[in-house]
């Protein structure tokens, strides 16, 4: 595992204050990569929280250019780069904020023919993708390579979290276990509710790397900033889950 | 008996309410009480609620109280509990 450099100690000293955390936690972070399934809203958050934090590489794959409708959320977007490549956009503003940051920018959203190779870049995903699709992928890739998933998902002023460690908690599809047929992926949202769960998503995963805390394994939360109310719930795996049973 | 149904995300915009009560007979399941919450309401909610058997849709997560309920028709409510209806969302 590489060592904290002088300047990285500097930068991270109130946070390795934590208790549970410390230089070791610091460590395992900047030894660490994230792969975040899409930069929008949610995983824009996410990536600028996991960069500021320290961790040492991410994988962003993300698709599309950026368009006026992104920028009332995705903060890693900004009006100069309309137009022009997102995940770009968001490799820019990381580096400005962490140029020790490694990145691998992947100008893709997840699928069933690139999810293989893009969790395997990663010691874990945070899955902020806005089609069922792309998290059930997403999430059979990473239940197959036994690798954490932090499943983060926001509608309106509501939100989701729930952490998946293949074969200790339910995964995606023991929760949802067929795409919801309701479900668009244009949806009501304002930048503050996404931000919100992406600060929130971003520390479980800090949380995953880094062994301290209280992980939301096999626990949803549910957030609903109208009333600003937290709720927890205890989730059960699917003993018949075709993706999971057998981890 | 009653009980409280929380609703959440699409569900919930369709009801316009996160919140109703219903007045059910005493040892009702959850799945009748998600199917008496359907009859009470129009095409729409009842697909988001019963698949076509006129089963609880399974990509809803449900929970009384703080627990999932993994078989609705297997789990009886009790006056006062709290019956939560989580309808998938995937917004990011």
């Amino acid at each position: 595992m590489h060592p904290l450099t002088d300047e990285e100690r500097a930068v991270y000293e109130w946070q390795m204050w934590s208790p549970g955390f410390g230089e070791d936690g610091q460590r395992r972070l900047k030894n660490a990569s994230v792969l975040v399934s899409r930069c929008g809203g949610l995983g824009s958050v996410v990536a600028y929280e996991l960069a500021a934090a320290g961790v040492g590489r991410l994988v962003l794959a993300h698709a599309g250019v950026v368009k006026p409708s992104d920028l009332n959320r995705q903060l890693l977007m900004t009006h100069a780069w309309l137009g022009r490549p997102r995940v770009e956009s968001a490799r820019r503003r990381l580096l400005e904020l962490n140029p020790r940051l490694d990145i691998v920018a992947v100008q893709e959203n997840v699928s069933e023919e690139n999810a293989a190779g893009l969790v395997a870049q990663a010691d874990l995903t945070v899955d902020c993708a806005p089609l069922f699709s792309e998290r059930f992928a997403m999430n059979r890739q990473s239940v197959a390579q036994a690798k954490p998933i932090v499943e983060c998902a926001m509608y309106d002023l509501e939100a989701t979290i729930t952490t998946v460690v293949p074969g200790r908690t339910p995964c995606l599809a023991c929760l949802h276990p067929s795409e919801p047929p309701q479900w668009k992926r244009e949806f009501p949202v304002f930048g503050a509710v996404s931000g919100t769960v992406g600060c929130m998503a971003a520390m479980e995963a800090i949380k995953v790397i880094a062994g301290f805390g209280d992980p939301l394994l096999g626990r949803m939360a549910q957030i609903d900033l109208r009333d600003m109310s937290f709720r927890t719930f205890d989730l059960q795996r699917d003993e018949s889950c075709p993706v999971c049973a057998s981890a | 008996m009653q009980v409280t149904v929380r609703c959440s995300g699409q569900l919930r915009a369709a009801l316009e309410t996160s919140s109703l009560g219903l007045d059910l007979p005493a040892g009702t399941t959850v799945a009748e009480a998600i199917a008496a919450m359907a009859d009470d309401h129009g095409a729409r909610i009842r697909s988001m609620l019963l698949d076509d058997s006129g089963a609880v849709q399974r990509t809803l997560v449900v929970a009384v109280g703080s627990a999932q309920v993994t078989d609705p028709t297997a789990h009886s409510l009790a006056d006062g509990d709290t019956l939560t209806v989580l309808h998938p969302i995937s917004g990011g």
